[in-house]
């Protein structure tokens, strides 16, 4: 016959509070497509990829290349 | 065969239990929560996915690139290929641009050529000519010998000023030349003298005239001034709506940093009625300069919306990077790898003094000539290591993990803290990391969600 423990029945604070179970892993695509592994054998084969692959600049505004570096050179002139 | 993380896999946290993993040779991003980011963490630090992972995330992750079977070696071997297969091909056609003169007819209070005005009046004042121009559309045809998409050939007007009156006859020559040679144009100007300008530009195919307008008038007046102190936006305005009275293609430009940017908000309603549209034939779009991403909260860009007009923000992520804005793009892009960082290698630029430049920053910089025109076609040693610039040819870059997608930074920084472009720069991409990309997740997500509902 077991006997009761003093204080057995006292509720310890948090130690009956449930120990909430790890999320499981989740993996969301945001880019809709990824680059094929054949996109490299192309390129070893010397294939042309089309212009509209490769131009990735919408006019070829020369103030953009200015944009590539945010435009910070605008704030800090090259010295003479 | 050992499967393990992708050495060109990393991690931009996002949200309190959100983080985007992002893999620059697949063009991956994806969104993984706080267990998912660990478990990479702890099979990146044992060097293997265990057996014990589960199947189903290991797949997943393999089919995005982040999970690989390569050794590391074998994955900067294959990312070396890619950058540069890309980059030569990105290479040609060149964009051809001429400098008609330095000197200009404003003083904007951020103008990264300010400094040429201490070479003196005579200097700023030398212009092309007749036979300079000869000798540049020689050259052009040199450098395109032999091209296979003569479509895209283009030439484009800058300066200084591009677009100052005394200069019209060599502009209308440039044209004409343009025209002769199967060229399409873009003229780059302050705008102040384009409603004069407008008739002679019409009589030629012109791609788009880019003006800059940097906020309301108060606003755009107190940065963008003439040599005697006069604001420049009623005449501006004017010259943007003569010019689409000829039908001439506008794209306006708004410079943003930490100084206008509260106010630029409040330059929509000019641009409402000037009838700014989504077409392409008069566009608009924001500049954020990298003052902006430091000195301000990212956040402010946001509250642009419902204010400044979707077109102006539909291109505002371009502004961060084309490196990975395409990853973030609504429809099907794909992300391609660039293997550069910025256009100096497909841009050639022709001075009034004979000399060619490949960066656009460096103009009149003549320590950064890449050769010469005059008198014929001359490239320098310069010319090879502005435009074969890569990562991985960069001492510090070719085993760092991000350099798909940071492209060794901008070569003109890299030759400003190192004294020479032969080396990397990672000032502006640590940028990227900590304040772009959080900007096109956000963006994305509240477009997913207005679309998802």
């Amino acid at each position: 016959m077991s006997e009761k423990v003093p204080g057995q029945d006292k509720k310890v604070p948090g130690k009956d509070k449930e120990v909430p179970r790890e999320e499981a892993p989740s993996v969301e695509p945001v880019s809709k497509q990824t680059w094929s592994e054949t996109g490299v054998e192309e390129l070893e084969e010397g294939a042309d990829a089309p212009p509209r692959v490769l131009a990735d600049c919408e006019g070829g505004c020369v103030v953009s290349t200015c944009e590539a570096c945010y435009g910070d050179r605008c704030m800090e002139p090259p010295p003479d | 065969m050992t499967t393990r993380v992708s050495y060109y896999t990393f991690t931009v946290q996002v949200e309190e239990n959100g983080f985007l993993l992002i893999n620059g040779i697949s063009g991956a991003v994806d969104f993984v929560n706080s267990t998912a980011a660990n478990l990479l963490s702890s099979w990146e630090k044992a060097g293997e996915v265990p057996c014990e992972a589960s199947e189903a995330l290991v797949t997943q992750l393999k089919a995005r690139g982040h999970v690989t079977e390569r050794t590391p070696e074998e994955e900067i071997a294959t990312a070396q290929v890619i950058c540069e297969g890309f980059k030569n091909r990105r290479a040609s056609p060149k964009k051809h641009i001429l400098v008609v003169t330095y000197d200009c007819n404003l003083r904007c209070s951020y103008c990264y050529e300010r400094h040429l005005r201490t070479r003196g009046q005579d200097w700023l004042e030398e212009t092309l000519d007749v036979e300079r121009v000869d000798q540049i559309f020689a050259a052009i045809e040199q450098f395109e010998r032999g091209v296979s998409h003569r479509e895209m050939l283009s030439i484009g007007l800058y300066g200084g000023e591009p677009l100052l009156w005394k200069n019209r006859a060599v502009v209308e020559y440039i044209l004409e030349q343009g025209v002769e040679m199967g060229y399409s144009s873009t003229i780059s100007t302050n705008g102040f003298r384009l409603r004069e300008f407008a008739p002679l530009l019409s009589k030629y195919p012109i791609d788009y005239v880019q003006v800059t307008l940097d906020g309301p008038p108060e606003v755009h007046n107190a940065r963008r001034f003439t040599a005697s102190g006069e604001g420049t936006f009623d005449r501006i305005m004017q010259g943007i709506k003569e010019a689409r009275k000829y039908q001439i293609p506008i794209r306006i430009r708004t410079t943003v940093d930490s100084v206008n940017a509260p106010f630029v908000p409040n330059l929509n309603p000019y641009l409402e009625a000037l009838g700014v549209s989504e077409g392409r034939e008069l566009e608009a779009y924001l500049a954020p300069t990298s003052d902006l991403w430091k000195q301000y909260d990212p956040h402010v860009l946001d509250s642009y919306k419902g204010k400044c007009s979707t077109q102006m923000l539909a291109r505002l992520p371009r502004r961060t990077s084309r490196h990975i804005e395409s990853a973030f793009a609504a429809d099907s892009t794909v992300w391609i790898p660039s293997g550069y960082y910025c256009k100096a290698e497909n841009n050639v630029f022709y001075d009034p003094f004979g000399d060619l430049y490949t960066c656009v920053q460096a103009l009149g910089w003549r320590e950064h000539t890449v050769g010469s025109y005059l008198p014929t076609l001359d490239l320098n040693e310069s010319y090879e290591l502005w435009t074969s610039r890569t990562p991985f040819n960069l001492p510090e870059c070719q085993d760092c993990r991000y350099a798909p997608v940071c492209g060794g930074g901008c070569a003109l920084g890299s030759y400003r803290a190192n004294g020479t472009i032969v080396s990397g720069n990672c000032g502006s991409f640590k940028r990227l990391l900590d304040g772009c990309i959080p900007y096109l997740y956000r963006h994305w997500k509240k477009n997913e969600m207005r679309a998802h509902g």
